[in-house]
């Protein structure tokens, strides 16, 4: 009888102290907020997610946060996104996401974060579309409606006024050839051809011969994959396609480089700015010999604004989403604050390849 | 400016580099039966250790090409014995062996990812343009020429090799029917082994031209397995003539329909005649 009654004993105080640690851990998740990252680090967008990977890395550890942030590889691939995304919700049940590089692959995560109540910030989306898509999500890069704007009055400032659009065909491609069109044929000009080439298809000679034969005097080549953009920019060359080529951001980076060779000499590249000279100084004495990649300021940013949320007291994605709409402070790309829509306003940066390297123009 | 010559050229060039995989999927499929969907990646696979000897050692162009198509001939030999004729022997289905096939393609792919990171690489020179020609207003470059020459040459060697070899006839027995040829006395395993090689060698003359004309990247096996089965599909499974007429039925159709509309549709006017040929011709042009 007595051994009925210990074992019954014990058996009590081993469902106890388990639902103690149960409920244990789900108490310390509500009182420090976990915080996520969902960006391709493998792929032909994965050296894009390493650098930008880097900026994180330094909020991470400004905010002690070192070594705690979830790192997820989504490939820009839109399915792996959403795996990602479910994981991180379900699994880790994270309050606060960064991520994805690509807005297609953006567009088909968010969907979960809000459902979850969790903040998704993207340091690099930059579909205009993504503005209207909801209270949660954020992003530390200006959308492509200035971009676009921006793009359309360099080619016709520079005396241009015929403009074949090769674009990639996908959120990101689509969203920016729109709005580049409509500046462009707004300002004077005339898109003479506007192509679309699938993201990960490496053979677009076709669409090559029929820009050719509209006979642009300039060509603006938007896509983000940038080993793939750099076979088709020497496609380009190969077909003899004599006209000023001009790269949306996604094309800036060492892959362009290592792949085009002679064929990308003499491009335009038109980018967000790289980051203000305090966090290229502080980026340079953390990083040596490591140029800084496109996202690195603005992944910067998006952490430290989720952090700061964080440091006011915000404990719950609802708390960090309303706590980012009031917060403003000075980061990388310079003065941070959202709009209504999440979104921050920006400068753009003109670069060109010239004897293998981006260099920076005006 | 008159587009049509370019877009002939366009068409034959990416026709010439399915029809090494269509070719070499029906010589293994008609040996075999069964669909290989590892079969892209040992092309990629033949094109990245060309890439090895070519660009990471320094060795001679020539040399490091027939290197890789002799390492993927034998890593498709070699999955033959260890995982394929294995299973054939329990008299494993047709559906699983592509499961098998499957797995294959997945661990060699990673394989792939590990050692030559998942970047682009390309085999040819970026450092200079290539050399250009001029036909009819149509520009081709030094290295598709070379390309077109190699899938000229295999295409006739191949059929010289199936229609005068004793091997030539005894993969078309054991098509017919493998027991039956096994009873008039065939090696099969041997013979089905050997069609392993040499298929696999053939799709990394594929994956090597891939590799000289776009670039490598260890994911794109599968899209160009894609092709090369849709090819295969429209030109009639398990024909090797087919094959060669199905890739540049596929390549001429994708690339003059986006003559007219625009270029983001080329992959689904490509699928949507493979679908067309499902339906309404599903042994496709040559029957075999």
């Amino acid at each position: 009888m007595t051994k009925k009654i210990v074992a019954g004993v014990l058996m009590l105080a081993v469902v106890f102290v388990a639902g103690c640690s149960v409920f244990g851990t789900s108490d310390d998740a509500v009182s420090k907020p976990k915080i996520a990252v969902i960006l391709p680090f493998t792929g032909d967008a994965g050296s894009y997610g390493e650098m930008t990977k880097q900026g994180i890395e330094i909020a991470a550890k400004e905010f002690g946060y070192a070594g705690e942030v979830i790192y997820e590889d989504s490939k820009c691939d839109p399915k792996d996104s959403v795996n990602a995304m479910t994981k991180l919700v379900s699994v880790d049940k994270v309050q606060a996401v960064i991520g994805d590089l690509c807005s297609s692959a953006t567009r088909a995560s968010y969907p979960i974060a809000e459902q979850y109540k969790v903040v998704l910030v993207s340091p690099a989306s930059t579909n205009p579309d993504i503005s209207k898509d909801g209270g949660y999500m954020f992003r530390t890069i200006p959308s492509d409606s200035l971009q676009g704007a921006f793009g359309a009055k360099l080619v016709y400032d520079k005396g241009y006024r015929n403009l074949a659009v090769l674009y990639s065909n996908e959120d990101y491609g689509i969203g920016f050839n729109t709005v580049l069109k409509e500046n462009f044929e707004k300002l004077g000009g005339k898109v003479v051809a506007s192509e679309g080439v699938e993201r990960t298809a490496t053979d677009a000679r076709t669409q090559i011969t029929k820009i050719k034969a509209a006979n642009p005097d300039a060509v603006y080549f938007i896509h983000n994959g940038p080993s793939v953009a750099a076979g088709i920019l020497r496609q380009m060359s190969e077909l003899g396609l004599k006209a000023f080529i001009v790269g949306s951001e996604g094309l800036r980076g060492e892959a362009i480089l290592k792949g085009a060779g002679v064929s990308a000499e003499g491009m335009y590249v038109t980018s967000v700015a790289s980051g203000t000279s305090a966090f290229l100084e502080q980026f340079k004495t953390i990083y040596t010999n490591v140029e800084v990649g496109p996202f690195a300021a603005q992944g910067y940013d998006a952490f430290k604004a989720i952090a700061l949320t964080i440091k006011d007291g915000a404990k719950t994605g609802e708390e960090i989403k309303e706590a980012l709409y009031k917060v403003e402070f000075d980061g990388g790309t310079g003065h941070v604050k959202f709009d209504a829509n999440g979104d921050v306003p920006g400068t753009y940066d003109v670069f060109v390849v010239k004897n293998g390297k981006f260099e920076l123009v005006k | 400016m008159n587009i049509v010559p370019q877009l002939i050229l366009n068409s034959i060039i990416a026709g010439s580099i399915i029809a090494f995989l269509a070719v070499s999927f029906n010589l293994i499929y008609g040996a075999t039966r069964f669909f290989n969907m590892a079969h892209g990646t040992i092309a990629i696979f033949g094109g990245y250790i060309a890439f090895f000897f070519f660009k990471t050692l320094g060795w001679n162009m020539y040399l490091s090409a027939i290197l890789g198509i002799l390492a993927a001939g034998l890593l498709g030999y070699i999955f033959d014995r260890i995982i394929y004729l294995p299973l054939r022997k329990r008299k494993a289905s047709g559906m699983i062996m592509l499961v098998a096939s499957i797995g294959v393609f997945t661990a060699l792919q990673s394989l792939i990812q590990i050692f030559f990171t998942s970047e682009f690489q390309t085999l040819s020179d970026i450092s200079v343009h290539d050399r250009l020609y001029t036909i009819f207003g149509a520009t081709i470059t030094q290295t598709q020429i070379y390309i077109l020459i190699m899938a000229f040459i295999v295409a006739i060697c191949l059929i010289i090799f199936l229609k005068y070899t004793i091997f030539g006839k005894a993969v078309k027995a054991i098509s017919d029917d493998e027991e039956v040829a096994k009873i008039v006395g065939i090696n099969t395993n041997k013979i089905i082994g050997l069609s392993f090689f040499i298929g696999s060698g053939i799709a990394a003359i594929g994956g090597i031209a891939v590799g000289f004309d776009t670039g490598l990247n260890p994911t794109m096996g599968m899209k160009l397995l894609l092709h090369g089965i849709s090819a295969a599909i429209i030109g009639g499974v398990g024909s090797v003539y087919g094959a060669f007429i199905g890739a540049f039925v596929l390549t001429f159709v994708a690339n003059f329909s986006i003559f007219w509309i625009s270029g983001e549709w080329q992959e689904a006017v490509a699928f949507v005649l493979l679908i067309i040929f499902l339906i309404f011709r599903p042994r496709g042009i040559i029957k075999r």
